[in-house]
């Protein structure tokens, strides 16, 4: 066996110019499939980390049936903010913080000086978060404020589409008109502290507010309608939120921010699909090269086979030569393929792939980076696909007959 | 040249396994890369005909202004419905279809609970000649001429304010000179798309209850216009912009929806550097089979050498079979890849689910002509470019040594 395979090691380098031609096509295809994943894996991350740590919160916690009618943003299904339930939540495994919320929506305006005219009020949908505690369940929510804004008691903050429609500046009196739980209106006053990016373009008019104004606004002193839970890894997320949902009985419902937002789990389910697809169809590809390869040196070393059977060699040992050459044309194919996406990743891992996806209003950086199982069973189908492609070439110079491959028919 | 075309059909045929390889490469990287960007440009391609034919039409006239304001949806700045306008837009060439429509925004109440909404009022007579798909998706009957109190929401709308069938809804909204104002409505159906680029807040109502809503009996904010074809799209909004004068603007698809262009971009420039990694693999098969014909056939080329071809005829010969064979793999990939994205399509594409609210996507696969050529053109001269280098080793031989090789 190990004759056999210094001998597949040599005749792999004999033909030179044929053996790079191969590795080349399997470096690019291994390559280009893990690096593909790659991408793909920093792209998930960056849509995952901007939801769950940047405006939604990991696991979100309503009365049980509020989801279902959360674009009318229901206020009557809410509930007082308990300590004994807040505890009760921070209290089970893997929750790294709670925070209370509450969605509505309204209209406001701003207040302006008798010299300007006073713009008409805009509709808007509202989310009031506490300006302390938010930040431990969304740390990246300000990454979305623009530069210099203030958001506290006395401040919020609104999408740059209302900031602007509006013609809102830092410091300006807003004055916001909503119903409360029993649909009478009123009012309360504040201040634009800042602006903020949307995340997609055509989302309604959007602001966030310090809770404590909400709750002023609609009549909610210590109520709110959501609770937004941050877990301490996303990996375990699905765990989390089944201990979750166990931990606050029945009459409330436990949502991931996946379930929150279907779209983007779509979104995310075709990339992997196609990235699947693609990747499939470029290590077939390529493992077809590699089987033309073996073909080639099956027919064009008809002479050399003959010799070889002639001097004693099995038919097994022939097939086993020609598979061993496959396996090492594999082998190298694989760890420069790796060895290219790895450069690839690393190089953009560290300065990060500027992304504007198709519906987002600014870019942001994908930092791809490589996930050990998808790498291991690409590597394995590599060279594992190598020598199965090359099945039916070493099989057929294992059929051969000595004398009239001697003779080179 | 022309006397070597049939040489080299001929020798493309003598070693048929040797073929069989080469042409097999081509044809999977061309029909893997057409078949795939027919599947995924389907995607961008099905969301940008709805928009075209079921929302927001080709072409969108407002009166100056509007466009800068629109976030606003101001109502100050309209246009007279029917009238000179309307006759100008009809006699612009390649208008096929031209409907007026309200958009505003408001509050809809069932009762207990009220929304916000993004409201479109559409003239139900005309609508469908500018916007044929306008029922697409639907769950329901669409607006009647003469429904006055009709309206369509989204699936998850209906959710989210408890409604049925003909259940009476309000919708308030702010009118033309300023004052609240509010009156019924009654639910014709729901609209079951999930599209994430459009919003789930947006309703339809009948023109003649909106422009009684907002005090604009005879206006309107907005015509949309179909063209005949979508190339003719830009000398159309050139020519009505000529006829309209500086008073209005004209926007195109593309303008007033820039993420879908965009992601058509996205799409079209990711599938590009796949298919380009396709071809690579591919012509990587075809420069190994095309070195190994040359080695093979040595004592043919001597031969050859012998009784007075050129070295650049020899070279010439090589990249002939190369381009025959990639003409005959690239056309057996498009035919299979046309037949498989015809045969997705005729059976009515896909409909992807998204989300919980019941709501879907309909996908269309699309092959895009431009696709097809670059496909065959990159394949054609990836495997000439693939048989440089063998050619020009076969056209270096020297005759007598070539001749007594084995």
């Amino acid at each position: 066996m190990w004759t056999l395979l210094a001998m597949a090691w040599r005749n792999v380098r004999r033909n030179r110019r044929r053996t790079a031609i191969t590795l080349a096509a399997v470096i690019i295809g291994v390559g280009a499939v893990i690096a593909i994943r790659g991408v793909l894996n920093g792209l998930q991350a960056g849509i995952t980390r901007a939801s769950a740590e940047g405006a939604l919160g990991a696991i979100q916690v309503h009365r049980a049936g509020y989801l279902d009618n959360v674009l009318s943003t229901p206020l009557s299904m809410d509930f007082p903010i308990d300590e004994k339930m807040l505890d009760t939540i921070r209290g089970v495994p893997g929750v790294r913080a709670v925070t209370p919320r509450i969605q509505f929506a309204g209209s406001l305006t701003i207040s302006v000086p008798p010299d300007r005219e006073m713009p008409e009020a805009l509709f808007f949908t509202a989310i009031a978060v506490d300006p302390k505690t938010e930040l431990l369940v969304c740390p990246d929510r300000p990454t979305l404020y623009t530069e210099g804004t203030r958001f506290d008691d006395e401040h919020l903050v609104m999408g740059d589409a209302l900031a602007k429609s509006l013609g809102a500046k830092v410091g300006d009196e807003v004055v916001l008109l909503a119903p409360d739980r029993d649909g009478s209106l009123n009012g309360a006053l504040s201040h634009v502290g800042g602006a903020m990016h949307a995340m997609l373009p055509g989302e309604p008019k959007v602001a966030v507010v310090p809770l404590h104004l909400a709750q002023e606004l609609l009549r909610m002193d210590g109520r709110a309608t959501e609770l937004a839970v941050a877990v301490k890894d996303l990996r375990d997320i699905d765990d989390v939120k089944a201990r979750l949902a166990k931990a606050v009985g029945p009459e409330w419902e436990v949502h991931t921010w996946l379930e929150v937002m279907p779209e983007r789990r779509t979104i995310m389910q075709l990339q992997d699909g196609i990235g699947v697809i693609v990747s499939f169809v470029f290590l077939v590809l390529m493992l077809l090269g590699v089987a033309n390869t073996t073909l080639m040196a099956v027919l064009e070393r008809t002479r050399e086979v003959g010799t070889m059977m002639s001097l004693g060699l099995t038919r097994a040992q022939v097939l086993a030569l020609f598979l061993l050459e496959a396996l090492v044309m594999g082998l190298w194919g694989a760890a420069g393929g790796l060895g290219l996406a790895a450069a690839f990743t690393a190089y953009f891992s560290k300065g990060g792939l500027t992304f504007r996806p198709p519906s987002a209003t600014r870019a942001f950086d994908v930092l791809p980076y490589l996930s050990p199982r998808f790498t291991t069973v690409v590597l394995l189908i590599a060279v594992l696909g190598a020598v199965l492609f090359s099945l039916y070439p070493a099989w057929r110079a294992s059929r051969l007959r000595p004398v009239e491959a001697l003779a080179g028919r | 040249m022309f006397r070597l075309l049939p040489l080299a059909a001929r020798n493309v045929f003598r070693s048929k396994a040797r073929t069989a390889l080469t042409v097999g490469m081509l044809f999977l990287g061309v029909m893997m890369s057409l078949t795939l960007s027919g599947f995924v440009l389907g995607v961008g391609e099905t969301m940008v005909a709805e928009a075209i034919q079921g929302r927001v039409g080709a072409l969108e006239v407002h009166r100056k202004g509007y466009f800068e304001e629109r976030d606003k949806s101001p109502l100050k700045l309209d246009l007279e419905q029917g009238g000179p306008l309307e006759a100008k837009l009809k006699a612009a060439p390649h208008v096929t279809g031209v409907t007026p429509r309200i958009v505003f925004m408001g509050l809809l109440t069932n009762g207990s609970r009220g929304t916000m909404v993004l409201a479109t009022a559409v003239d139900p007579s005309t609508v469908f000649q500018a916007l044929p798909q306008a029922d697409k998706y639907l769950d329901g009957e669409y607006l009647q001429p003469g429904d006055g109190t009709g309206v369509i929401v989204s699936t998850a709308m209906g959710h989210a304010l408890a409604l049925q069938k003909g259940t009476p809804v309000m919708m308030q909204a702010q009118a033309q000179n300023g004052r609240q104002n509010a009156l019924d409505l009654e639910l014709r159906a729901t609209m079951s798309q999930s599209n994430p680029l459009e919003s789930k807040r947006a309703i339809t109502v009948p023109l003649p209850f909106a422009q009684s809503l907002l005090g604009m009996e005879g206006r309107v904010t907005e015509y949309v216009v179909a063209v005949d074809d979508l190339d003719h799209l830009d000398a159309t909004a050139a020519a009505i912009r000529e006829s309209l004068g500086p008073d209005y603007e004209v926007h195109t698809w593309a303008e007033l929806r820039p993420p879908l262009r965009d992601m058509r971009y996205i799409q079209r420039v990711v599938l590009g550097a796949v298919s380009l990694v396709f071809l690579i693999i591919a012509v990587f098969g075809v420069a190994n089979t095309m070195l190994m014909s040359v080695m093979e056939r040595t004592r043919e080329i001597g031969t050859m050498l012998a009784v007075g071809m050129t070295r650049a005829q020899i070279a010439a010969l090589f990249l002939l079979e190369a381009a025959v064979q990639a003409v005959i793999g690239a056309s057996l990939g498009v035919v299979v890849a046309t037949t498989v994205v015809k045969a997705a399509a005729s059976r009515g594409g896909f409909w992807v689910s998204m989300g919980q609210d019941g709501g879907v996507q309909q996908v269309m696969p699309t092959l895009l002509p431009a696709a097809v050529v670059i496909a065959v053109v990159a394949a054609t001269v990836g495997a000439l470019g693939a048989t440089v280098s063998p050619a020009l080793r076969a056209a270096r031989l020297r005759p007598v040594e070539a001749l007594t090789a084995v």
